[in-house]
C-alpha cells in the first residue's frame, strides 16, 4: 500500500503517466490491428516520407493511385510525388486529406482529382447516399493516424445516426483481427511504413475501352446541391492557404458520356471562379497516347501501361506550368534514385505481365 | 445510457473528477443530479412520474409513520403505502401476466375471452427501488430506521444511480450514513472501485457476450437442440448470467466504491457453494435477504403462523412442528422471488423448483451423509467439495431453464428432452463447435471462465486480489492493470456491428 499517503500532486502525475502510457498503447494496438490492404499501404507510406520532402501531392479517389506513378515523374522530371488516396473516396473527405497533407509537407502543387464530386453527382441519389457508404467512410477515414484532422473529419463527415465512436476509436471494429495478426501487422504498427511505389499500385489487367470524344461539347449541368456545396466548400479552403497552387483534375476514363463532359465543364467553371487552374484529361487522349485497346484495366481506371503514358504526359504538363524542381542530382533524394531503379524493374516485370495478359491482340506502346 | 457504453464511462469519470471537486456537504446533491441525468438518459424519461411517485409517497408516508402515535392509523398509512408501491409495480410488470392468466382460465371453461394486452413502459429499476422502498417503510414501522426528514436526500436513497437499474437492493439503515456524508479523496478507494469496474467490464465483455450466442441458438430452437445440446445450453446459460449479473454487480458496485459508498455484495463465489440453499446466499444476495427479512420472517413471527405451529406440535411433534410453518414460510418467498423475477408462470415455477430441492436436500441430508461415509469419503475432501458444488450448480442450472426458457411448456418441454433425448456425443460434435463461434471463440472464453473461477477461489478463501495487486511494486501493477484493461478491448464482444446486451438483470 504504498500509495495511499502519497501528495495529490504525486497522485496526479502518476495518474497522468498511467493515461499517457495507456493512450500510447491504445494508439499502437489500434494500428496494429487494423487491416493491412493496398489503400492503407498507400496513407502510411504518405506518413513515412521525410517531412517537407514532397514537391506533389495528388489528393482523391482510387484515379490517382491507378494513374500517376511518382517515380516514373521522379525518373522523367526529377520531381517528388505522391499519391495520397483512397478507393472511392467520398467527397467531403478531400479537404481531409488536404490538411493532413499540410501537417508535414509544404509541396510546390497540389494535384486534387475532381472525380469523387462526379462520382458523387451521378450515384446514388445525386450524392447524399455516395458520400455515406460505410465501407468508402471506413476505407478514407480509418487509416489515418490519431488526430484533431482525423476527428473533424470523423465529426463533419459520418453521418450522426452512424456509430461515430466506433469511427473514432476504429479498435471496435478490428480488435477481432487479433485472431488473424500477421507479421506485416507488426510493420504498420506505427502507422508509417515507406510505399516503395510512392502509393502507386500497379494494374497488370487489361480491357478494351471505348473511346468516346465529347470535347467539343461547351454547356454546363449543373452538379447536385450536395455536391457543388462541398466543391465550393473546398475551394473556400483551399484559397485559405495561399502558399500552395492547386490544380483539380479529371483523369481519362472511358464509359464516358455527354452529361459527363457538361458536369466537368460546370466544375471547371467553379474551380476557375475560385482561381484554381482545371485540367480535363478526357480531351487529351491522343496527346497522352493512349491506346483505348490496351491501356484501361477498367471503365475508370487505366492500367500500368496507360498509367506510364499519363505519368509521363502529366508530369511534363506540370514541370512546364508550375516551379517544380528536378532534384535527381541532389544526394539528399538519393532514396528517390534508389527507389525509381527498383521500381523500373517492377515495371518491366509489370509491363511484361500485361503484355502476356493481352496475348497477341494488342501491344504496349511501352519504353 | 448502457451500462456498457463509452457515453456511461465518460459520464462516470466526469461525475467522479466533480465529486472530489465540489465541497463536501454538497457531493449528495451532485449524486442526486447525477441520478436524475442517469434516469432520464436511460430510461423512458416520462417514466420518472412513477419513480416520483413512489418518493414522495413513501417519504411522506415515512413521515407520518414515524410522527404518528396513533397504531391504527400508522398501520393504515404503512399498508397503504405498501399497496400503493407494490401496485405500482404489479400494475406495470404484471397486468398483462394477469390479464393472459384470467383469460386462459376462463377459456378452459369453454367461454372465448380475449381481453388482449396492454404495453405500459415502466420505469428502469422498478423491480429494484420498489422493494428499497418497501424495505424503508417497514423499517421505519418497525422502529429499526428514522424516517429521512429531507426529501432530497430520501430521492437519492431511491435512485442513487449505481444501483437503480440492477441492485444490489440496499437497506436505509446502512446506505444512509455512507450516502450523505461527505467523501474525501483516498487513492485506495477510488482506484479499487475503478479496478472493481474493470473486472465486471471483463466478465460481461469477454465471458457473458461471448456465451450469449450459444445460448440463445439453444433456448431460441428447443425443437432442434434436444439432449446434450440442452445440458450444455443450460451450463452455459449458467455461466453467462453469472459472469453477466456478478459483471454487472462489479460495474456497480466499484463505481459506488470509488465514491466512497460501499454497497452491500450480490455475489459470494457461488459456483462453490455446496448446496442450493448456500448458492441462494451467494448470488443475488440482497434479493434473498429482502424477501427474507420482509416476506418470510414476518409471516413466521405472525400470530397466524404461531398458532399453526402449536396445532402442528400437539398433533405430530415438535419435529414437524417446527419444519413445517418454516417450509410454508419460505414457500411464500420462494413463490415471491419467482413472481419478481418475471410475469410468467416458468418464474413461479422457477421459484418452486428452488423450493423443493431445498426441502428434498433438507430431507435427504442425513442420507447423503451415510452415503458418504459408506464410501469411505471423507467430508472435508475435495473430492465431495467438488462432487456437492457441481451438484449444487447443476441443480440450480435446471431451474435457471425456467428462468431462460420462453415459456413454461417451452421450460417443461426442454427439460423432457434433455432427460429423454441420450446424444451426449452432440457435446463435441462440429455443430455444437460452430455454435459455440469455434475454436476462435472457445480459446478466449475457456480461458477467461478459468480466469473468473481461479479469482472465485481466491475470494472464497478471503483473499483479496486488489489488495495483493496494491502491495506490488508498480510496474508490476500497472502492467496488470493495463493487461485487464486490453484483454477487455482485445477480446471483449463489442463494436464493429455488434451490440452488447444490456445486462441480463437491468431491465428489472
Amino acid at each position: 500500500m504504498d500509495n495511499t499517503q502519497k501528495p495529490a500532486w504525486k497522485l496526479a502525475i502518476r495518474a497522468i503517466l498511467f493515461v499517457f502510457i495507456f493512450a500510447l498503447l491504445f494508439f499502437w494496438v489500434s494500428y496494429l490491428l487494423r487491416p493491412v490492404d493496398i489503400y492503407r499501404e498507400t496513407v502510411t507510406g504518405y506518413y513515412a516520407e521525410p517531412n517537407n520532402s514532397l514537391d506533389m501531392v495528388f489528393v482523391g479517389g482510387s484515379v490517382c493511385f491507378k494513374s500517376w506513378a511518382p517515380l516514373v515523374a521522379w525518373d522523367t522530371h526529377g520531381f517528388t510525388s505522391y499519391d495520397f488516396a483512397t478507393d472511392a473516396l467520398p467527397p467531403q473527405l478531400i479537404r481531409y486529406y488536404v490538411a493532413e497533407t499540410l501537417k508535414s509537407q509544404s509541396p510546390v502543387l497540389l494535384l486534387i482529382d475532381l472525380r469523387p464530386f462526379e462520382f458523387g453527382d451521378k450515384t446514388f441519389e445525386r450524392g447524399i447516399k455516395y458520400m455515406h457508404r460505410e465501407a468508402a467512410l471506413r476505407r478514407g477515414i480509418d487509416s489515418f493516424s490519431y488526430s484533431f484532422n482525423r476527428l473533424d473529419m470523423i465529426n463533419s463527415s459520418v453521418p450522426k445516426n452512424y456509430p461515430r465512436l466506433q469511427y473514432v476509436f476504429d479498435i471496435a471494429k478490428y480488435h477481432t483481427n487479433i485472431d488473424k495478426l500477421t507479421a506485416d501487422n507488426l510493420r504498420y504498427s506505427f502507422n508509417r511504413w515507406p510505399s516503395p511505389t510512392k502509393g502507386f499500385t500497379i494494374l497488370t489487367e487489361h480491357m478494351e475501352a471505348v473511346r468516346y470524344d465529347y470535347a467539343d461539347i461547351t454547356e454546363t449541368k449543373a452538379l447536385s446541391e450536395t455536391m457543388e456545396t462541398l466543391l465550393r466548400e473546398l475551394l473556400i479552403y483551399l484559397q485559405g492557404i495561399k502558399s500552395i497552387q492547386v490544380l483539380f483534375i479529371v483523369t481519362p476514363y472511358s464509359l464516358y458520356v455527354a452529361e459527363d463532359q457538361m458536369l466537368h465543364n460546370e466544375m471547371a467553371r467553379l474551380v476557375r471562379e475560385y482561381g484554381f487552374d482545371y485540367l480535363d484529361c478526357n480531351g487529351l487522349y491522343d496527346e497522352i497516347g493512349l491506346d483505348f485497346a490496351v491501356d484501361y484495366y477498367d471503365n475508370s481506371h487505366v492500367n500500368v501501361a496507360g498509367a506510364l503514358k499519363f505519368t509521363r504526359f502529366l508530369a511534363a504538363y506540370l514541370a512546364a506550368r508550375y516551379a517544380l524542381p528536378d532534384r535527381r542530382n541532389d544526394p539528399a533524394y538519393e532514396t528517390w534514385q534508389r527507389a525509381s531503379e527498383r521500381f523500373a524493374t517492377e515495371l518491366g516485370e509489370a509491363l511484361s505481365l500485361l503484355q502476356e495478359n493481352i496475348g497477341s491482340e494488342g501491344y504496349i506502346d511501352a519504353p | 445510457m448502457n451500462l456498457i457504453s463509452l457515453q456511461f464511462l465518460v459520464f462516470c469519470i466526469a461525475l467522479l473528477v466533480l465529486y472530489y471537486l465540489v465541497p463536501k456537504r454538497f457531493q449528495w446533491w451532485l449524486l442526486l443530479l447525477g441520478s436524475a441525468v442517469f434516469f432520464l438518459l436511460t430510461g423512458t424519461p416520462y417514466t420518472i412520474i412513477y419513480l416520483l411517485i413512489s418518493i414522495v409517497s413513501a417519504w411522506l408516508a415515512g413521515r407520518y409513520i414515524q410522527t404518528q402515535n396513533n397504531r391504527r392509523r400508522k398501520r393504515a398509512v404503512f399498508i397503504a403505502e405498501i399497496i400503493l408501491n407494490v401496485g405500482m409495480l404489479a400494475a406495470l410488470k404484471y397486468t398483462n401476466f394477469l390479464l393472459s392468466t384470467t383469460e386462459s382460465l376462463v377459456n378452459l371453461f369453454g367461454a372465448n375471452l380475449s381481453l388482449g394486452t396492454v404495453s405500459w413502459v415502466s420505469a428502469i429499476g422498478i423491480s429494484f427501488y420498489t422493494l428499497q422502498v418497501v424495505g424503508y417503510l417497514c423499517d421505519v414501522y418497525w422502529g429499526i430506521s428514522q424516517a429521512q426528514r429531507n426529501p432530497f436526500k430520501f430521492a437519492l436513497f431511491v435512485s442513487y444511480f449505481p444501483q437503480i437499474s440492477s441492485g444490489p437492493i440496499s437497506r436505509y439503515h446502512q446506505l444512509e450514513e455512507l450516502l450523505f456524508a461527505g467523501h474525501g479523496f483516498d487513492h485506495k478507494t477510488v482506484t479499487f472501485g475503478l479496478q472493481r469496474m474493470l473486472w465486471g467490464f471483463f466478465k460481461k465483455l469477454v465471458i457473458a457476450e461471448r456465451l450469449t450466442a450459444f445460448v440463445n441458438s439453444v433456448y431460441g430452437a428447443p425443437h432442434t437442440y434436444q439432449g446434450a445440446y440442452i445440458w450444455l445450453g443450460t451450463v452455459a446459460f449458467l455461466i453467462q448470467l453469472y459472469a453477466d449479473f456478478s459483471g454487472n454487480m462489479d460495474i456497480v458496485l466499484g463505481l459506488s466504491e470509488s465514491l466512497g459508498i460501499r454497497l452491500t455484495e450480490n455475489f459470494r463465489a457461488p459456483l462453490f457453494a455446496r448446496n442450493v440453499q448456500a448458492f441462494w446466499q451467494r448470488w443475488h444476495i440482497t434479493l434473498g435477504a429482502w424477501f427474507k427479512d420482509y416476506v418470510m420472517f414476518p409471516i413466521l413471527r405472525s400470530r397466524a403462523w404461531a398458532k399453526m405451529g402449536r396445532r402442528l406440535k400437539t398433533r405430530f411433534g415438535k419435529n414437524t412442528a417446527r419444519r413445517i410453518p418454516a417450509w410454508l414460510g419460505m414457500l411464500v418467498l420462494w413463490v415471491g422471488i419467482g413472481i419478481w423475477h418475471g410475469n410468467g408462470w416458468q418464474f413461479i415455477f422457477q421459484g418452486l423448483w428452488f423450493f423443493c430441492i431445498i426441502v428434498l436436500g433438507q430431507l435427504c441430508a442425513p442420507l447423503f451423509d451415510t452415503l458418504r461415509r459408506k464410501l469411505c469419503i471423507r467430508e472435508k475432501s475435495f473430492i465431495w467439495h467438488l462432487f456437492q458444488s457441481l451438484r449444487t450448480c447443476l441443480l440450480f442450472a435446471v431451474g435457471l431453464v425456467f428462468f431462460r426458457a420462453q415459456s413454461l411448456n417451452h421450460a417443461f418441454g426442454m427439460l423432457f428432452s434433455a432427460v429423454t433425448v441420450f446424444n451426449p456425443g452432440a457435446i463435441f460434435s462440429v455443430q455444437t463447435l460452430a455454435l459455440l463461434g469455434g475454436w476462435e471463440n472457445l480459446r478466449i472464453v475457456l480461458p477467461a471462465i478459468a480466469l473468473l473461477l481461479f479469482v472465485d477461489v481466491l475470494h472464497a478463501r478471503g483473499n483479496s486480489l486488489r489488495a495483493w495487486a496494491a502491495r506490488q511494486n508498480i510496474a508490476l501493477r500497472w502492467v496488470l492493470y493495463y493487461a485487464l484493461l486490453f484483454a477487455v478491448l482485445l477480446f471483449g464482444m463489442y463494436g464493429g456491428g455488434y451490440s452488447p446486451g444490456e445486462f441480463i438483470y437491468g431491465g428489472f
